[in-house]
C-alpha cells in the first residue's frame, strides 16, 4: 500500500513540468511597433504562445461614419499604416466612387497614376523587409547596403507626389497631381539603377552560404495548410497556392497591360523571401508599360452627389488582399465602413509553425511573415 | 575573396554616400508640399477652408468687434494641400520648405483655443440672428 | 563644462517608443540611422536599454493601453534626459484627435522638451529637432532637475519615487 502511494505521487510530480516564460515585450530594439509576446520555453525550445495585439487600436472605423465626410476619407485611412499608405487610399476611394455610382467614368491617365503609386509603394516595403530579414540573422552590412538602395525610391516618390511617406495623391472622382514629360524622363533613367539593386539582393539570398542554410527548412507551411488556414500574400504565393488581387479585381488596367504571378513550392522562409525579391522584377515592368499606354489628358472628374449603394473592393497590398465594404444611405457621411487587413487573415497560423522551434530561430522565422501590426489594430 | 579585398582597398579612395546635413545646405524639389503661407488681403473669411481640413488644424476666431483673425497650427497639420485646393480666391499658397522645430516657448495650448472658437461663434450667430430678427420687424 | 557634462553631450543614447502609431515616422527613424542621412557621426546608437539612455524619442499618439508604459519607461530613465516627440500626432494628436481611444499627444503625459512637426516627419527635420535637444541637455545637471508643476508643489524633495510614481499614473 505504502509503495502504492509512493509511486503514484512520484507520478504526479512527473506530470507538472516547469515551463520558462520569456517576455518579448512591447518595447525591444528589434521591433518598430508595440507588440506583445510571451513564449513559454522548455530547454529554449518554444513549446507555447501568447500574443497581444491591441495596442494600436485607435477607433478609426467609428470616426469616420461620425467625425468626418466621405471626402476627407482618403486622408484618413493613408494613416492606418505607414508602410503600405497608398494601398489602403486606392480602395478607399474606389469603393465611395462605386457607392455614389460613378466608377465607369474614371479617366485612364487617372487610373494609370494610382497603378504608379502603388507599385512605387510595393518596391519600398519590399527593400525594407529583405533588409531587416538580414539585420535579424546577423548581416548588419547587407542591411545597410539595401537601405541606402531604397532611398532612390523614396527620392522618386519625393520628387513626383511631393512627400516621401504619405502620397496623399488619390482623392474621390481621380488623382490631385499630373506627372509632366521632364519627370517620365528622370523616372525611366533611374528605374535602371533600381534594377541592378534588385540584381545585388537576389545574388545574395540565393548565393550565400549562410543565409541559405539559416533560413532553408525554417517555418515550413504545406500547401493543405495554407488553403485550409485561409492565408494571403506572398506568404500564400510561396507555397503554391496562386491567388493574387491585380487579376481579380478590376479597378486598375493590368489585364490590358499583362500580368504574370510569382510562386513557388516550397513554403519555407528561404521561398517567402524570394517571391518578395522577383515580385520586385514585375514591378518595374509594369511602371514602364503604364508610362507608355496613356497619354496627356484629365485628371479628374467633378463629385456631386453622395455616396448611396452599398460597394466592396479588393487591392493588393505589398503583405496580401486588402478588403473595403461601404454602406451609404445618402448623407455626407456612410453608415458603415469595415476593413480587413492582411496580416490579420495571417495570424491565425502563427502559433502552429512556431511549435518545436528553438528559441533563437523565432526572430528571422517572425520577419519573414513580414506583420504590420498597425494595419492590424486599426 | 580576392574581389573582396580589392573592393576594400578601392573604398578608401571613394567618396562617402552620405550626406552632411547641417553642415551642408540641402534644397528640397520644387513640389514638395511644406509650409502654408496666408495672403491677408486676398482672404474674405468665407471659412471654407476651416471646414476642409482634416486634422482641424486652421481655426478662424470673431471677436465682439466684428474683427477676425486667422490661426494655423503647424504642430496639427499634416500638409495634405486640401486647403490650398479649395480656396476659391486664391489666398493660400504653400512653400517648399519644411517647418523648424518648435520648443516650450513657441507651442500654444490648442485646446483651449478650439474651446475659444466655439464659443465666439455661438455669440456671432446668436447676433446675427438678432440683427435678422430686427430687420424683419422694421 | 566638467568633464562628465562634455563626454554626455558628445555620445548620447537614444530610447525609442511607439505609442500607437502608423509606423510612417518610426521608418524615417530608422532611416535617420543608415548611411544616407548616419547621425552616428552625432555618437547616437539605438540601443533598446533604458537604464542606458539620454535621449527619449517618442512618437504616435497615446494610446489608453499605452499610457502606463510610457510613465514606466520615463521613470527608467536617469536624470539628466531629453525627452523630443516627433511627428504630427505625438505634439498633438494630428488626424486622430478626439478619437475614443485616444489621448490627444504626448505632453498630456510626460514633459516634453523639444517638438519636431510634419507628417511623417522628414530625417532633416529629426536632425534639427535633435541637435536643438542637445543644446538643452548641456545646460542641464543632475542637481536642478525640471519636474512638472503639480509634483513641485506637493513633494519638495525627490527621495520617494514610487510616491512619483503613483502621482502620475493617476492623471
Amino acid at each position: 500500500m505504502a509503495s502504492e502511494s509512493k509511486n503514484k505521487t512520484r507520478e504526479i510530480q512527473i506530470k507538472e513540468k516547469v515551463y520558462t516564460t520569456i517576455p518579448f515585450g512591447s518595447q525591444h530594439v528589434a521591433l518598430p511597433e508595440p507588440i506583445k509576446f510571451i513564449f513559454d520555453t522548455e530547454n529554449e525550445i518554444v513549446k507555447e504562445i501568447k500574443f497581444d495585439i491591441a495596442y494600436v487600436h485607435r477607433g478609426i472605423e467609428k470616426a469616420l461614419t461620425t467625425m468626418f465626410d466621405f471626402r476627407k476619407a482618403p486622408y484618413v485611412v493613408g494613416r492606418v499604416c505607414g508602410i503600405c499608405s497608398a494601398a489602403h487610399t486606392i480602395p478607399c476611394a474606389v469603393v465611395m466612387e462605386r457607392a455614389i455610382g460613378i466608377d465607369r467614368e474614371i479617366p485612364d491617365r487617372a487610373k494609370a497614376i494610382r497603378m504608379i503609386a502603388l507599385e512605387i509603394n510595393r518596391l519600398q516595403s519590399h527593400f525594407l523587409i529583405n533588409g531587416h530579414l538580414a539585420e535579424v540573422c546577423g548581416y548588419e552590412n547587407v542591411f545597410m547596403h539595401i537601405w541606402r538602395d531604397r532611398e532612390m525610391i523614396m527620392d522618386l516618390a519625393d520628387m513626383l507626389f511631393g512627400n516621401r511617406v504619405q502620397y496623399d495623391v488619390v482623392c474621390v472622382g481621380g488623382v490631385n497631381r499630373d506627372i509632366p514629360k521632364d519627370k517620365e524622363r528622370v523616372l525611366l533613367d533611374k528605374l535602371n539603377e533600381i534594377e541592378k539593386s534588385v540584381e545585388f539582393m537576389e545574388k545574395i539570398f540565393t548565393k550565400d552560404r549562410t543565409l541559405v542554410s539559416r533560413l532553408k527548412g525554417l517555418g515550413v507551411v504545406s500547401k493543405e495548410m495554407a488553403l485550409e488556414y485561409g492565408i494571403v500574400g506572398p506568404m500564400a504565393r510561396a507555397s503554391g497556392v496562386k491567388t493574387d488581387c491585380r487579376v481579380e479585381d478590376d479597378w486598375g488596367l493590368y489585364k490590358d497591360l499583362g500580368f504574370e504571378m510569382v510562386t513557388m513550392e516550397e513554403g519555407d522562409s528561404l521561398a517567402r523571401c524570394l517571391v518578395r525579391v522577383r515580385e520586385c522584377y514585375e514591378s518595374i515592368r509594369i511602371i514602364r508599360e503604364a508610362i507608355k499606354s496613356t497619354e496627356e489628358g484629365e485628371i479628374s472628374i467633378k463629385v456631386t452627389a453622395n455616396p448611396k449603394y452599398e460597394a466592396v473592393c479588393r487591392n493588393e497590398a505589398p503583405r496580401g488582399e486588402l478588403f473595403y465594404y461601404v454602406k451609404g444611405t445618402g448623407g455626407i457621411m456612410p453608415d458603415r465602413v469595415r476593413i480587413r487587413t492582411p496580416t490579420l487573415a495571417n495570424i491565425p497560423i502563427l502559433p502552429e509553425v512556431m511549435k518545436d522551434v528553438s528559441y533563437n530561430d523565432i526572430p528571422p522565422l517572425l520577419m519573414s511573415f513580414d506583420p504590420c501590426i498597425a494595419c492590424t489594430g486599426r | 575573396m580576392l574581389k573582396m579585398f580589392l573592393t576594400s582597398v578601392l573604398n578608401l579612395f571613394r567618396k562617402p554616400a552620405t550626406h552632411l546635413y547641417p553642415f551642408e545646405p540641402y534644397e528640397p524639389f520644387e513640389d514638395y508640399r511644406g509650409r502654408i503661407v496666408w495672403n491677408e488681403e486676398k482672404c474674405t473669411f468665407c471659412m471654407r477652408c476651416e471646414m476642409v481640413c482634416p486634422p482641424g488644424a486652421i481655426k478662424i476666431m470673431i471677436m465682439e468687434d466684428d474683427t477676425k483673425r486667422w490661426l494655423w497650427n503647424p504642430a496639427q497639420c499634416i500638409y495634405c494641400g486640401e486647403c490650398v485646393r479649395n480656396c476659391p480666391f486664391g489666398a493660400l499658397t504653400q512653400e517648399n520648405q519644411y517647418s523648424p522645430p518648435l520648443d516650450k516657448s513657441n507651442k500654444r495650448d490648442w485646446s483651449e483655443i478650439e474651446r475659444e472658437a466655439e464659443r465666439l461663434k455661438l455669440l456671432w450667430r446668436e447676433r446675427l440672428r438678432k440683427k435678422s430678427q430686427a430687420k424683419k420687424s422694421s | 563644462m566638467s568633464i562628465f557634462a562634455l563626454s554626455r553631450v558628445k555620445s548620447p543614447w537614444i530610447l525609442h517608443y511607439d505609442t500607437g502609431g502608423c509606423n510612417g515616422c518610426d521608418i524615417e527613424i530608422l532611416a535617420v540611422l543608415t548611411p544616407r542621412y548616419d547621425v552616428e557621426r552625432f555618437g547616437m546608437i539605438n540601443r533598446g536599454n533604458p537604464k542606458q539612455a539620454d535621449v527619449f524619442l517618442v512618437t504616435g499618439p497615446v494610446t489608453k493601453r499605452c499610457r502606463e508604459r510610457l510613465i514606466n519607461l520615463y521613470l527608467q530613465v536617469p536624470e539628466p534626459k531629453v525627452v523630443v516627440a516627433v511627428g504630427s500626432c505625438a505634439c498633438d494628436g494630428g488626424v486622430f484627435r478626439n478619437m475614443y481611444n485616444v489621448e490627444n499627444g504626448v505632453d498630456k503625459v510626460i514633459p516634453v522638451d523639444v517638438y519636431v512637426p510634419g507628417c511623417a516627419a522628414r530625417p532633416h527635420q529629426i536632425i534639427d529637432g535633435v541637435v536643438k535637444a542637445l543644446e538643452i541637455l548641456s545646460k542641464k545637471t543632475k542637481e536642478n532637475i525640471e519636474l512638472p508643476e503639480y509634483i513641485k508643489e506637493r513633494f519638495p524633495s525627490l527621495n520617494d519615487r514610487r510616491k512619483v510614481l503613483e502621482e502620475m499614473r493617476k492623471r
